[in-house]
């Protein structure tokens, strides 16, 4: 089972700054996504993917950048396959 | 990188291009058609020479009916913006990009005709949904999400049945597919220079026939009648406000002569066969689905598929680790996934160009290949 952190945040242009900002801070590396469609609505929208664990800090660094994350989610893959689960 | 996102723009270009490109970037970095030393005036010829160019590629009468602009999304906003009004009727298709779907949104008083599964609309149904105050019809010469042409003939023959002007929409067929603007029935042609034309990005144009009076959506400077308040009403200064992009307008040409040497149809016969053999090829692998047209017949070189239980995004990004450029998603224009039933998914989109090569078609077949035996 694997789990990733899924963090909604709009625009590629929101996406790309926090990506940004998150490696040279704290030298954490995301990968910038399209929002799965289960998630993002009909607007294709960007996400960033990581580890869980950079939940704060990403929150942290949308923060400083006074960017509103549109949702957050948890990602699981098992053999049944992909599910999410909303964190806020 | 293999790169099969073409109905976004083209990223090969002629070697023609590329050296016109650099050329009149060191020698035509000016205001062209502002004031009267040589550098404006060779600019303003150089203009005029692409604007000749496009006339012939469109088969135009008259090239200073063709003004330049931004790209095709700006052009199609001059053409709806210098028409339609709060007292107008507009009738569009449900395979419009929202470059036409949003600023006609924005006037407010407009049908959609419908489309079928396989992203066609019919003329007929234009036709009906013709009213009293009906001012203009907009529709997409190919679908930028599923590549199926429309009956554009058919459609511009009611149009001038009943005197409304055709706006084509041909920002996925200039240069990629044959274009008459006279045997077609079009009245206003979108274009961009950075699609099929093979040319620059920020660079599109409208073509408005004789027989259009447009209102200016913009207003500014155009280096002509500066004691005037008011926007000359000439073409192609009625449209063309500030400073144009010079050596790439320049630029463009290189590219259109280089499609008219090699001509529309052999271009678009060319991309359609790396299409059709993708789609067979997709057709073998299991869980994939192929939208729209999967005939030869109306349709281009834009393939939409999806993989069962994968998100359309999920593909694009498994393919880019590939690295295999694909668009996912609705493409801006969600009614037409509507009408292809991919409304909840999206799709993935993958387009050739002219410069696409028939390896390219194996490479992307055993990447999804790879990645559906993965997800079994």
């Amino acid at each position: 089972m694997k789990n990733n952190l899924i963090v909604i945040l709009g625009s590629i242009t929101n996406a790309a700054r926090v990506k940004k900002l998150l490696y040279t801070r704290y030298r954490i590396s995301v990968k910038t996504i399209h929002t799965p469609a289960q998630l993002g609505g009909k607007g294709c929208s960007h996400s960033i993917k990581t580890q869980p664990e950079h939940l704060a800090k990403i929150l942290q660094v949308a923060e400083d950048m006074q960017i509103v994350p549109k949702g957050v989610y948890f990602e699981e893959t098992n053999k049944n396959g992909v599910t999410y689960h909303a964190l806020s | 990188m293999l790169y099969l996102d073409h109905a976004a723009t083209s990223y090969q270009k002629s070697p023609a291009f590329y050296r016109a490109m650099d050329y009149y970037t060191r020698t035509h970095s000016v205001n062209a058609g502002r004031g009267g030393h040589s550098f404006s005036i060779s600019g303003a010829l150089g203009i005029a020479k692409t604007r000749e160019s496009l006339a012939r590629l469109f088969n135009i009468s008259n090239p200073d009916r063709i003004a330049f602009c931004q790209n095709a999304s700006m052009a199609l906003n001059l053409a709806i913006g210098g028409i339609l009004s709060d007292t107008t009727h507009a009738i569009v298709t449900q395979m419009e990009h929202n470059s036409v779907l949003r600023p006609v949104h924005r006037f407010g008083n407009y049908t959609m005709v419908s489309a079928d599964k396989k992203g066609f609309v019919s003329a007929d149904n234009v036709a009906r949904s013709i009213r009293p105050d009906t001012r203009l019809i907009i529709c997409t010469h190919a679908s930028n999400v599923c590549g199926s042409i429309q009956p554009i003939k058919e459609i511009g023959k009611i149009a001038k049945q009943y005197g409304i002007p055709l706006l084509l929409d041909a920002a996925q067929t200039a240069g990629a597919y044959p274009i008459d603007v006279k045997a077609l029935g079009v009245d206003m042609l979108a274009f961009s220079a950075h699609k099929g034309l093979l040319g620059p990005l920020g660079v599109g144009g409208l073509y408005v026939s004789e027989s259009v009076t447009l209102k200016p959506v913009l207003s500014g400077g155009t280096g002509t009648q500066s004691d005037r308040l008011f926007q000359p009403v000439e073409m192609p200064e009625l449209l063309e406000v500030g400073t144009q992009n010079t050596p790439a307008i320049m630029a463009l040409k290189a590219s259109v002569d280089y499609i008219l040497a090699r001509t529309p149809q052999a271009i678009h016969e060319y991309e359609l066969s790396l299409a059709m053999h993708l789609i067979e090829n997709l057709n073998n692998i299991p869980g994939i689905t192929v939208y729209g047209m999967t005939e030869k017949k109306n349709r281009n070189a834009t393939v939409l598929c999806n993989l069962a239980g994968m998100d359309s995004g999920g593909l694009a990004d498994r393919l880019n680790d590939f690295n295999i450029a694909t668009r996912a998603g609705w493409h801006c224009a969600y009614p037409a996934h509507c009408a292809l039933g991919t409304e909840q998914s999206g799709g993935v989109r993958i387009s050739f160009g002219a410069f696409s090569k028939t390896s390219d078609v194996a490479k992307v077949t055993d990447a999804i290949y790879r990645i559906a035996k993965q997800h079994r």
